[in-house]
């Protein structure tokens, strides 16, 4: 594969962001390469009914 | 690879959180990784004995990234040295998380979260069962 790029002026005013979560990026820059895993569990046997026992107790 | 310069005139941020970075210039690699085990609760109430052995299959569960091994025949021409931008706001950063002015070569971020829902209360019983009905 051959990637040719040219990169011209580059100014930007604002940016605005409410969230930045679960292994994500923000760059003002460069870079080569970017690897992010998020893994979420949230099943519907995660919903527990009952009387509070304590979780993963030793 | 030749970088540019990023240049921010003022930067603004309200919360950073579990394992996430604001990184004001250059760096080579970074690997941020963070665990979260949530509980949430229709009462407000905090066992301490709670979370000691988390063995959630989540957390041992292999993520397999691919390798960069790919051979690019990458080339690029910067017209001009500088990114620039004004103003950056930003509310919050969580969970491993990553905020950076300034050129990198790697990053690699990994983020797992387990969240369980305790309900003991009658009344949001009542509701929780109707929901999954």
């Amino acid at each position: 594969m051959i990637l040719e790029v040219i990169n011209h002026d580059l100014h930007v005013v604002n940016i605005n962001i409410i969230a930045i979560a679960s292994s994500s990026a923000v760059l003002v820059g460069d870079t080569d390469s970017m690897q992010m895993v998020c893994a979420y569990d949230s099943p519907s046997s995660s919903l527990l009914i009952g009387p509070f026992v304590p979780i993963a107790t030793r | 690879m030749l970088k540019r310069i990023s240049k921010v005139e003022r930067i603004g941020i309200q919360i950073l959180t579990f394992s996430s970075h604001l990184l004001i210039g250059d760096s080579t690699i970074i690997n941020a990784k963070s665990d979260t085990f949530a509980v949430k609760r229709d009462k407000e109430l905090f066992l301490e004995n709670e979370g000691d052995v988390i063995n959630y299959g989540i957390f041992s569960l292999p993520l397999i990234l691919p390798p960069i091994d790919q051979q690019i025949y990458y080339r690029n021409q910067h017209m001009c040295g500088c990114i620039v931008v004004n103003r950056i706001n930003i509310l919050g950063a969580t969970s491993s998380s990553i905020i950076q002015i300034g050129s990198n070569k790697n990053i690699n971020l990994e983020n797992r979260r387990k969240e369980i829902r305790q309900i003991a209360e009658p009344e949001n019983i009542q509701k929780a069962t109707n929901q999954t009905e």
